[in-house]
This record gives structure tokens, sequence and C-alpha cells, in this order.
């Protein structure tokens, strides 16, 4: 006889193979647990600013598709008959994708993007768009309010931010009103909204996933990528996503397959990381919780080694980078005026701005990505992987300007502040996991690789995960 | 020329001698400053001629390319 089905956290918590494993014992299928799960994001979505779009009807229509394969015994693997969300930037066909911009607003494709398309295939079912800083926070945001859907709230905390730019992604996922979304990251935006959030993000080699269907910010530097509840499920879904297409140019032809358990022994792993980063660049508040979190690192058993980035100025090549591609795309939009239209009048300015970035600046930056890359894979001859904070503090206020402490003073040593940039110009991959709280509010590590060694990264997740219970930490939701 | 200013006078001339010096070049960079203060796009333009800055001082063979993306 069927169980009766508890619609209780423990189910909107759950991790995928924990929901997996429901609907392949029949607990629940996978029609109930769409509906659950639809009802939940349309009531809470808009708590946190995070829906965009909900897609019921889209998803249940695919949900009984599911369990007729179910009832048949036709397992298509752990994703078949999970319910997810995507960040507006992903393409549907003819269904609005906005891309958080109101110029956008009615804006739709004839086509769906390549991972979207792979997740139906993998059974998963897109039950939400979720919201997104606008244009990916293209041009420079300066408010968390940039975004068409007003500003992304943390669960943790609604008057503090969620992150950017995959803000509906982040606080869906940690207000269990999906049990993974899909993000984008071009510098930072996986990272972040995971870390204010408390979910696990992986950030993907350069080129493992496909962009197609997916809204442009830098061709160069764009990623899309996984937000989960863990770092396995993180791996479940970067199997579905990841592999070549011929519709993305940058596709690094190469497929990813989720064994952690051939990942290097944690005894042979050489973590870098800079004392300085959990010493004096985070605040001071947190401090506590990251040498904590360093401790249970030390006690995987792995090598821990003091290393320093390459010197470069990561801020300088990125905002470059960034702004001559974004100036390049989003051209006919300041053109026709309607860029005023954005929230934050900063990134229509900024975009105007990029329009005059010399062809030089741009390439000597191409030029000094390439010693970035280089100086890399040297540091990478000596180190497995590199740790630490995400962020060095926790989510901002959200009626504060972001840019508030950015005349603050510094230490001296650079440490690994500016990982992320330096990441992403270098195509690496990344992990962000949850690792402590402060004040109410989340904190996270970020594990970072040489191109294509996720397994890795996931593997060093895991273990951590085991050993604490940070990614299990539920928000009170109404 | 005039001898007596008014106090109103001495004020306006005090506000707007400055400005006048700045627009000439005498003090273009304190200008670009206040500007980027307050007006995004002067602040917007002003990062990128930092960062340009930044990139210009650095010395590389010029064997370096690009890190472009390109398969043929």
């Amino acid at each position: 006889m069927k169980k009766k089905i508890e619609y209780t956290d423990d189910l909107f918590f759950s991790t995928i193979t924990e929901l997996s494993a429901k609907l392949k014992a029949r607990e629940i299928s996978a029609v109930e647990l769409t509906h659950a799960f639809a009802d939940r994001v349309e009531r809470l979505g808009p708590t946190y600013n995070a829906l965009a779009l909900p897609m019921r009807e889209y998803a249940v229509k695919r949900a009984k598709l599911v369990d007729q394969d179910l009832k048949r015994e036709r397992f298509r693997g752990a994703l078949q008959g999970i319910p997810f969300g995507a960040k507006d930037l992903l393409s549907v066909a003819d269904l609005p994708t906005t891309w958080g911009a109101k110029p956008y607003a009615t804006r739709t494709f004839p086509y769906t993007a390549t991972v979207l398309n792979k997740l139906e295939k993998s059974g998963a079912l897109l039950t939400a768009k979720l919201a997104m800083v606008e244009l990916a926070g293209g041009g420079g945001y300066r408010i968390a309010g940039a975004s068409m859907f007003g500003p992304g709230m943390t669960p943790w905390n609604r008057a503090n931010w969620s992150g950017g730019s995959s803000s509906g992604s982040g606080s869906a996922v940690a207000a269990g009103l999906v049990p993974f979304a899909l993000g984008s990251e071009t510098s930072g935006s996986i990272l972040t909204p995971s870390a204010y959030c408390g979910v696990t993000g992986l950030r993907p080699t350069y080129g493992l996933v496909s962009r197609y269907g997916a809204m442009a910010l830098s061709w160069t530097m764009d990623k899309v990528g996984p937000m989960c509840r863990s770092a396995e499920d993180c791996g479940l879904v970067l199997q579905a996503i990841a592999g070549t297409d011929s519709n993305d140019p940058a596709s690094a032809k190469k497929s990813f397959y989720y064994t952690p358990q051939y990942a290097r022994k944690f005894s042979d792993l050489r973590v870098g990381f800079a004392p300085v980063d959990f010493a004096e660049w985070a605040m001071p508040s947190a401090r506590a919780a990251f040498d904590e979190a360093l401790g249970v690192v030390r006690q995987m058993g792995v090598q821990m080694v003091e290393t320093k980035l390459p010197d470069y100025p990561y801020s300088a090549l990125t905002s470059t980078i960034i702004s001559s591609e974004e100036g390049a795309i989003f051209e006919p939009l300041v053109l026709s005026g309607k860029a005023e239209e954005l929230a934050d009048p900063a990134q229509a300015a900024g975009l105007r701005a990029s329009l005059e970035i010399p062809a030089k600046d741009y390439l000597k930056a191409m030029r000094l990505r390439s010693l970035v890359q280089r100086d890399f894979r040297r540091l990478f001859a000596d180190i497995d992987v590199l740790l630490a904070p995400t962020r060095f503090s926790t989510a901002p206020v959200i009626a504060e300007p972001l840019d508030k402490n950015d005349d603050a003073p510094v230490p001296s040593e650079p440490g690994f502040s500016k990982l992320i940039s330096a990441g992403n110009l270098a195509g690496l991959p990344a992990l962000s996991m949850p690792c402590g709280f402060v004040d109410g509010l989340p904190i996270a590590l970020q594990v970072v690789g040489v191109p294509f060694s996720e397994n890795t990264l996931i593997a060093v997740g895991r273990e951590f995960q085991k050993r604490t219970a940070w990614h299990r930490k539920r928000p009170v939701t109404g | 020329m005039k001898q007596k200013w008014t106090r109103r006078e001495i004020a306006r001339w005090g506000l707007a001698i400055p400005v006048l010096f700045s627009r000439t070049g005498v003090n273009a960079q304190t200008a670009a400053a206040a500007d980027a203060a307050t007006d995004p796009f002067a602040k917007a333009r002003a990062g990128n001629k930092a960062h340009s800055e930044t990139l210009a001082k650095i010395e590389m063979p010029m064997s370096t390319e690009p890190a472009f993306v390109f398969r043929a």
C-alpha cells in the first residue's frame, strides 16, 4: 500500500538522491512532487523576489511521462522526476526569457537552451524560471535592486541580499522551493549567491557546459552551472548538462562523469591556501568560523601548503574583458536608448562607457590573460586545489549600496582576495560550499582546481559535507 | 575695477572660481573625481581609464598572443 505523502520540510529540503529514492520506491509520483514544489515556489518565490516565471503546466505535462516510465521501471538516472528551476537567462522556446531586464520583459526565443534540453532528456522537470540581476550584471551594478524582479533576498534574512547575478537560483534552492537550480557565472555569479544563500554551487570549467540558448555577457568567460543542496547533487546535475554542443563555439568537446571515488587520495592532495585570507581579509566576526572550517579540511588528512596567486591586476583584466565584450553585445540596446530603462542607472552608464574602450585595451587584457593561464598551470604543478573563503563577509544589507566598502582599507598581502576574478579569467572550475554561520547568515569556502578537475572538487566537497552539517541547515520559511 | 564687493558676490565668486579653474584644466583631476562621484557615466569612464593605465604599465613579449577561443 502506498504511504501517505507528508509535505513537510523534510521533503522540500531533500537532496536529489533522497527524492530519487522516494520516486523509485513509488512513495510519491513525479506529478505529485511537481505539484508540491510548484505550490511552494509560487507561494514563497515572490517573498524572496526569486520567481521569474511559474511553469507548473509545462512541468506536469512532462511529469506524467516520467511517471509512465517509472511505472514500467524504465529508470534514466537520479534526475528522473526531479523538479528544478533555471535562471531566467536560459531560453525556453516561446516562453518569456527576460534576462531580468525591463527592456526584455516580453522577449521570447524560438528555441530552448541546450542545458534545459539535456535536463529534460534525463527526466528532470523545469518547474520555474528564476529571477536574476538584470543582464547578469552587465554594465556593473551598484545596488541589490538591479533587477526587474526587485532585490533578491537571502532566505536567512530578507533584509540581506541573496547575491548575484544568479539571485533567484540561490534563494530558491536555499528556501527549499526547488531541489536544484541552474545559474550562470561570468565572474562570481554562481559562487556569490551560493555563499550568501548557504547552498552548494559549482562553476564548471569554461567550455564544459554549453551556453547555447543562454544570454551572452562575455563570450570568453560565461559558464552555466548547478546550484544544489550538496556537492554530490552538483555532480549529478553536472553529469547531465556537460558535454559537446556544436551550437556553442567554445564547447570543449568533453563529457563529465560523476566518479568522485576515483579522485586522488586525500593524503596525497595538496591544498594551497593563504593564511592572510582567514586572519585578515575575512570580516572579524567570521574569522573563528572560517578557522574552524579550515580545521575540518585539515582533519581530512590533506597536505596544506601556503601559497600565493600569480601577481596580476585581476580586477583591471576582468573588467576590461567583460566590459569590451558586453559593449559589443549590448550596443543595440544602448543605441536604442532602452538601456536607460534598467533599474540601476549605473548599469546603463557602464554599458554606454563600455562602447568607448579601445581595442588595444581589450587585446592587451586578452594577451595578459594568456600569461595568467600559463602561470596558473605552473602553480598547479605543485598544488592540486586552492582553498579560500568564497566571500570574506556575509550577505550585504539590501538597503546599502553594494560598493560602499570599495574604498575601505585592505590588508597589505593580497592573499586569494582576487581568486574569483582570477579563476574566471583562467577558465578554472570552482565549488562553493557552506562552512558556517555568522549572525544568522551563511559563509562559505571555495575550492578551485585545474580545468576539468570537477570530480576532485566534488570529492573534497563531499568529504567536507560528510564531516559537517552546514549544508543541511534550513532557514525558517513561511 | 570694482572696489567694493558685497558678501553675496564674494560667496558666488568663491564657488565659481574653482569650477572655472577645473574646467580649464588647472584642476581637471579634481573635477573628474567630483564628476565621478555624482555621475555614473563619468564614474564608469574613469574606471575604464584607470584600468587602461594599469594595463599599459605592464610589459610583455610581442609574441604573447591573446587568449581567444578559436576552433577551426
